[in-house]
């Protein structure tokens, strides 16, 4: 119980700090500097929450229970900023369930969802994403990847192709 | 994690709130992290941009990608897969929604996109 209030608190404030900063000045790249303050913030936070919660009258975590909400504090960091991607971009697929369950039981033709999609630049948006982020760079009239390699999106790839396996293009 | 903590002198009930209360949890949020890195691979628009300027040498056309991944493209690939997992039902002439499932997911990702950034869309602010 006492690792499960040490957590729940020092979560909440570490998202605390989160919306707060984003209200302020909302960072250029996201996602990085959101595992950071979760990992970073987590470690220099905790002694913080130790004290406030020995003064309220819980008694001190162990070493073990520390690691206990080491680990809690890096799942939820690494589950936080996956969803932070589904929050910065807009979701196709969640934009258009969306636009359908609006209709009811009247239903949405085709042409209905073309024109709603082409209110919604998805394309136009990635690229100027992926430039904003650094991982793309325009010359002219074409784009090519970054001198330094994007890791994350490496690793995706490589184990789309090695453990999955999976051969269709997807997007 | 509560097994080492038993060992080290913590009771078996407070391992028990510990395993139902923490390590759950944690299960649950690597749970689903790895299964978002497995989407990525499959859906996202990122990745597969990211994929063709890998195998490119000098680089791609701006107006080459449009040509390609245009919003047509785009949403005949996501209504099927949607129609494929059963989210949604083609009748011939209109699609409908069929599960709530994925309705569920964005009710709550568009809550938290006003909560943390303060709008629901990246198109409309």
């Amino acid at each position: 119980m006492k690792v499960f209030l040490v957590l729940v608190f020092l979560l909440g404030l570490l998202f605390i700090l989160h919306l707060t900063w984003w209200r302020i000045a909302r960072p250029r790249r996201g996602r990085p500097v959101l595992l950071g303050l979760f990992i970073v913030g987590g470690v220099l936070l905790a002694p913080v929450v130790g004290f406030l919660l020995s003064w309220i009258g819980i008694e001190p975590l162990s070493f073990i229970q520390w690691l206990n909400v080491g680990l809690g504090t890096v799942a939820f960091a690494l589950a936080y900023v996956v969803t932070y991607s589904a929050l910065e971009a807009d979701s196709p697929t969640l934009s258009l369930i969306r636009h359908i369950a609006s209709s009811g039981r009247a239903g949405l033709r085709e042409a209905e969802l073309r024109e709603f999609m082409s209110a919604r630049p998805f394309l136009g948006a990635r690229i100027a994403a992926l430039i904003e982020e650094g991982m793309v760079q325009q010359r002219e009239e074409r784009i090519h990847l970054a001198d330094h390699p994007y890791t994350l999106f490496r690793l995706v790839l490589l184990h789309r192709d090695r453990v999955l396996r999976i051969k269709c293009p997807g997007g | 994690m509560q097994g080492v903590a038993v060992w080290v002198g913590q009771s078996w009930s407070e391992a028990l709130g510990g395993m139902v209360l923490v390590d759950g949890p944690i299960f649950i949020c690597l749970a689903y992290g790895y299964a978002n890195f497995v989407n990525l691979g499959h859906a996202s628009l990122r990745i597969r941009i990211y994929r063709e300027l890998q195998s490119s040498r000098h680089g791609i056309l701006i107006s080459e990608l449009r040509a390609k991944y245009d919003e047509v493209q785009i949403l005949s690939n996501r209504l099927q897969r949607m129609i494929n997992a059963g989210d949604i039902k083609f009748d011939g002439a209109v699609y409908r929604l069929n599960k709530l499932r994925l309705l569920a997911i964005s009710h709550a990702i568009f809550m938290l996109k006003r909560v943390v950034l303060g709008r629901q869309s990246e198109f409309f602010p």
